[in-house]
């Protein structure tokens, strides 16, 4: 039987490699995933081991500072040193960064970083900064920062302390030990502790390196330091590699997510390679029909026929998979070289370091997908009858009607998924985001199976609307539609593959979109304007009312000058009360900006519009907290008078406590000399507006003022949330390419059933054009009825997700990416285009004559 | 028979009457090269007359289909020329092969061929469809009653015997109101009671229709519907019977048998 299985599939090599390469493409995710989540491990415990420079034992979970002394005067320790990392804020004239601090080591064996100049620091005041920190700080050995350190002061509070220091050195990190942080400064141990604890000796550190004396026995060693660990210590020695081990996995929470992530993408190509393995395992059962038949005939079995069906796909799994774990090798490779080319500081391995894992994995998930996605297959294989030799060879009946059990899961998986997501989304509009999103996940995946199951018996409906507008098109078009409703089953499954990935990528772009619409909508209520300055606003002390820092003349110049500020309008702030309202009267804060400046400088001056004398704004949630509606009276008093302010309830600033808009005119009354504290900026279209920010703060040189930019942030929110998306789609990429493949596989194995049928077509007046059109245009609708459908469920998935996760938040901007949804159609328009390339051309150069020929 | 160097009609000036509907003039095919190759067809010369049922009769291997396949155009000769009226189908590119095939020729096939997703009425209509043109219902009307498809029109393929297959396909051929329709073994599938409808509905077309049908077939039954049998064998033209009857195209047939052991002797077929 196995001479015949692979008979079979030399003749129908053609036909098994689209299947092939999808699970080449499926086995190489997973192969990458896990090669690359070796690589970031082993990077990262490189890194950590990297710390302890060449020490041979790690003493970890406190030491002493006695202890580490006395750890020095076991016999075989050479030397011994605390290895802590902090951070502590640098300054040089206005700018400051935060540097990660470790002690010096005292030995040069156990340093982790070099010298590039100067030397270490030996005593209190002195300090190493690393190389980015010398070009950030502008300052070289022998220049002074200041280090801004939290002490306990006199009375125990812990206060922010600035300590003059001189650079003494500059250290390079040649082994990355503290890449995440671009280097490290260093000070004496002594000093660390004094800058951590106040206290030079108070307290111990975490953690301590010991370097071993040559010919000492490790062992040994590691014993009498455990021996000598104090009875109230609960210090642990361990060798380095093992210490950097237990210290990565205790970090690697992340990297497995990012492993798991990763994986479930892969997971997601996987079946939708499954599906286009059956599809054309199916497809290559009814093509066989007869050989099969004839099989029987001369005495084959129905397990023998189904055995070599599963040992086909057995073959395949297994080349196709060792084919992936090659490729996913490759790529690795092809992306550590890169990364080596573009000169990271990250210390990556230059080669590839294959695992048992990343070799297994691969392989026995992709064979066993392809042996699952066969077993169907198989079991039609084994039911074609003996007799169906001896019938005349016609095309494969349409496809047997999808069973009721099928309908019945599906329908079942649909309820229970919709119910599961509505209790989610109940759940999330409660506040309770967690088990909203469980229940939300869990219902949608259900729901998801279901649609997808139970695709056979809604997608053909699709495709006949769909291909009606096709049909309308010409006589290609009407042949296309048709050819694609003969085998429902098959266009189901085909487009089903495509319906997947692109329900993933729309959800995803739903999700993206709402939640930065949300995040807006937040900021935009927050921030009426594209950039704010602030002095601080007045704040009520023990002392009295403090007024806000004024904005100076010279700092309106300065933002006036800034390239890319349009637009500048002054606000006064004051604090007032409204001492007969409520029970014990209300603290309000007064913000006066000129009607035409609010209408210049708000991106939507809407509620602006109301500015009046004697008038006061505010904001509908204030109002609803206040229980204040529009035409209420409320008597303010203010530190030059009282004034009766009638309340409008409109869409304006909400601040941080009860806030109303008045003119300038009304504020003077109130509060004759409250400052102009606030500066209004209005960002030009055509700037960055994170530059603008930065030169606003440059520009004013004064860090007593606060630079807030609405739109820096939203740009922020903008390019994070794009990037997640891209990032995202490009994992979902797989899937989709996957999908496409089985489109086109699906098209050939139609070309290669059709042949006679194409060759009449030729033969009664079908050109040459005209078949390549129906063959395109049976791909395009196949790839469109995948993209609607996708693009549909993705919406209803993705506003449920959103709302989910995003009401408790505030109000939820349920968005539409036309512009995405738009790609996808051109995508799968384009998609099936390209699948039907190879097969047109199969298909065009069949001969009329062979429509004529017998059987 | 003309075997005089044939000389190309005007094309403008249209076919004069009675003017042969399809000619071959010295059509040879060649299968293979060197050792292998295999004479098809050689050198031959035939004309099919308009508003005629013409058969081509022969032995299996004898190059009756190689003929055909040359003179609708779906096949290029080795060398030689055939003609669909004044058009030379030997010199044109596929554009304009798909074009006459579309407008000027018709096909029944042996197997019928319909296209199993559309019904009857859009399997006829086909021709139509695919040339982007609009249905003549008249004739149409005509087609479908003739061949007695009237209650069949919505059926689909799957739903209809061999006979009715073989007369949608029929039907099919002549909606363009070809010059032409070659018929290729049109019984082959169907057993003898529907085979002689579908033969009779071919008569008819020709006689009622005026259709020009050239079929090709290896049954002297079939062949004796015909107005006309022309006799091939080994790549050549071995004679041809007038108003045929089954037993004088058995009897030709034999002559043939007799000339495979006498090859240099013409047969004495009658005329």
């Amino acid at each position: 039987m196995l001479r015949l299985t692979l008979a079979q599939m030399r003749r129908s090599i053609g036909r098994l490699a689209g299947a092939g390469v999808a699970v080449l493409i499926g086995s190489a995710f997973v192969a990458a995933t896990l090669l690359a989540g070796t690589a970031m491990t082993s990077t990262l415990v490189d890194t950590i081991a990297a710390r302890y420079a060449d020490a041979d034992l790690v003493m970890a979970d406190g030491v002493g500072v006695d202890q580490l002394a006395d750890v020095r005067a076991i016999p075989g320790v050479t030397a011994a040193a605390a290895t802590d990392t902090t951070y502590v804020e640098l300054a040089n004239g206005g700018t400051s960064r935060y540097e990660a601090l470790t002690p010096t080591r005292g030995d040069e064996r156990l340093e982790p970083q070099t010298l590039t100049d100067g030397r270490l620091p030996t005593a209190d005041g002195e300090i190493a900064v690393s190389v980015d920190a010398a070009d950030g700080l502008d300052v070289a050995v022998g220049g002074a920062v200041e280090a801004h350190v939290y002490q306990p002061d006199e009375t125990g509070n812990w206060v922010e302390t600035t300590v003059p220091v001189t650079v003494v050195g500059v250290l390079d990190d040649p082994a990355g030990a503290y890449q995440a942080d671009a280097g490290a400064a260093e000070v004496t141990p002594e000093q660390f502790q004094t800058w951590t604890n106040g206290d030079p000796a108070a307290w111990g550190w975490s953690e301590a390196a010991v370097l071993v004396a040559d010919g000492a026995d490790v062992d040994e060693v590691a014993a009498a330091i455990t021996e000598a660990v104090p009875q109230d210590y609960a210090t642990t020695v361990s060798t380095t590699e093992q210490a950097a081990l237990d210290a990565a996995a205790a970090m690697t929470g992340g990297n497995d997510v990012f492993t798991a992530v990763t994986l479930a993408f892969a997971a997601v190509a996987l079946v939708v390679a499954a599906l286009v393995i059956a599809n054309t395992f199916q497809v290559l059962v009814a093509q066989r029909a007869r050989t099969l038949a004839l099989l029987r005939c001369v005495g084959a079995d129905k397990a023998q026929i189904g055995r070599s069906v599963v040992l086909e796909a057995l073959i395949l799994g297994l080349v196709s998979s060792a084919a992936g774990v090659l490729a996913g090798f490759a790529l690795v490779q092809v992306g550590l070289s890169v990364a080596e080319g573009l000169d990271l500081d990250a210390p990556l391995p230059a080669v590839v370091q294959p695992s048992l894992a990343a070799v297994l994995v691969p392989l026995v998930v992709g064979t066993l997908v392809t042996v699952v996605a066969s077993l169907a297959p198989a079991r039609s294989a084994t039911r074609v009858a003996p007799l169906a030799a001896l019938r005349p060879a016609e095309a494969p009946a349409l496809g047997r009607r999808a069973g009721r059990v099928r309908l019945a899961t599906s329908a079942l998986l649909v309820l229970g998924g919709a119910a599961l997501l509505g209790l989610g989304l109940l759940a999330g509009s409660q506040g309770s985001v967690e088990v909203g999103l469980l229940a939300g996940i869990a219902g949608g995946g259900l729901s998801f199976v279901g649609v997808v199951l139970g695709a056979v018996f809604w997608l053909p409906h699709l495709v006949a609307g769909i291909g009606r507008l096709l049909a309308s098109s010409g006589a290609a078009g009407r042949l296309a539609a048709a050819n694609t409703l003969r085998n429902p089953r098959r266009t189901t499954a085909t487009a089903t593959a495509l319906l997947i990935g692109v329900t993933l990528v729309s959800m995803m772009s739903v999700g993206a979109v709402s939640a930065r619409a949300s995040m807006l909508a937040e900021l935009d209520a927050k921030y009426p304007v594209d950039l704010t300055v602030d002095g601080g606003q007045s704040s009520i002390t023990p002392d009295g009312v403090e007024p806000g820092k004024e904005i100076t003349p010279a700092a309106l110049g300065a933002v006036r000058a800034v390239d890319g500020v349009e637009d500048v309008a002054e606000v006064a702030t004051a604090i007032a009360t409204a001492p007969d309202a409520g029970d014990a009267g209300w603290t309000l804060d007064l913000v006066a900006i000129a009607p035409d400046d609010a209408q210049r400088v708000v991106a939507d001056p809407t509620g602006y519009a109301g500015i009046a004398d004697d008038v006061a704004l505010v904001a509908p949630d204030w109002a609803a907290a206040y229980d204040l509606a529009d035409g209420d009276v409320l008597d303010v008093a203010g530190e030059s008078g009282t004034v009766p302010l009638t309340v409008r309830v409109a869409d304006v600033v909400e601040g941080y406590r009860l806030t109303a808009v008045v003119s300038p005119a009304t504020l003077d009354a109130l509060s004759a000399s409250a400052p102009v504290t606030t500066l209004w900026v209005e960002i030009a279209d055509d700037a960055d507006p994170l530059q603008v920010q930065q030169d606003v703060i440059t520009g004013l040189g004064d860090d007593a003022y606060v630079v807030q930019s609405p739109a820096a942030e939203r740009a922020q929110v903008e390019s994070t949330v794009d990037t997640m998306l891209a990032v995202v789609v490009g994992l979902l990429a797989a899937a989709v390419v996957i999908a496409v493949i089985g489109v086109a596989n699906t098209l050939s194995l139609s070309v290669i059933e059709r042949r006679r049928e194409s060759a009449t077509l030729r033969a009664i007046g079908l050109s040459r054009v005209q078949l390549r059109l129906m063959l395109s245009l049976e791909g395009v609708l196949i790839a469109v009825v995948g993209a609607v459908a996708g693009i549909g469920l993705g919406l209803l998935y993705g506003w449920a997700g959103a709302f989910t996760a995003l009401s408790a938040m505030g109000d939820v901007q349920l968005g539409v990416p036309w512009r995405d949804f738009a790609l996808v159609l051109v995508g799968a328009v384009l998609a099936g285009l390209l699948a039907s390339l190879v097969p047109a051309r199969a298909a065009v150069r069949t001969s009329p004559v062979e429509a004529l020929a017998a059987d | 028979m003309d075997t005089s160097v044939y000389r190309p009609l005007d094309p403008e000036a249209g076919m004069p009457d009675g003017a042969p509907a399809v000619r071959g003039r010295a059509l040879t095919k060649l299968y293979g090269r060197g050792e292998a190759t295999v004479r098809a067809l050689d050198g031959v010369d035939v004309d099919f007359a308009a508003g005629h049922l013409t058969a081509i009769m022969g032995p299996s291997g004898s190059g009756k289909s190689t003929l055909m396949h040359l003179l609708a155009g779906l096949d290029a000769a080795t060398s030689g020329q055939a003609f669909i009226g004044a058009t030379d189908v030997t010199a044109l590119g596929d554009t304009e092969l798909t074009r006459l095939r579309r407008e000027r020729v018709g096909f029944v096939f042996q197997s019928f061929n319909l296209l199993p997703m559309f019904t009857a009425e859009q399997n006829i209509v086909l021709p139509v469809d695919l040339a982007g043109g609009t249905v003549d219902r008249e004739w149409f009307d005509t087609l479908v009653g003739t061949l007695g498809l009237a209650q069949r029109l919505t059926h689909r393929p799957s739903e209809l015997s061999g006979g009715q297959q073989q007369r949608v396909a029929i039907a099919r051929a002549l909606i363009t109101k070809p010059d032409v329709v070659f018929a290729d073994e049109p019984t082959g599938n169907l057993d003898s009671r529907s085979g002689a409808e579908v033969l009779s509905f071919l008569r008819r077309s020709v006689r009622e229709l005026g259709r020009t049908i050239v079929m090709v077939t290896h049954d002297p039954t079939a062949a004796a519907y015909a107005d006309r049998v022309v006799l091939i064998a080994d790549g050549r033209i071995a004679g041809e019977i007038q108003d045929p009857t089954p037993e004088s195209v058995l009897a030709g047939l034999d002559a043939l048998r007799t000339l495979d052991d006498e090859p240099t002797l013409a047969p004495a077929v009658q005329r």
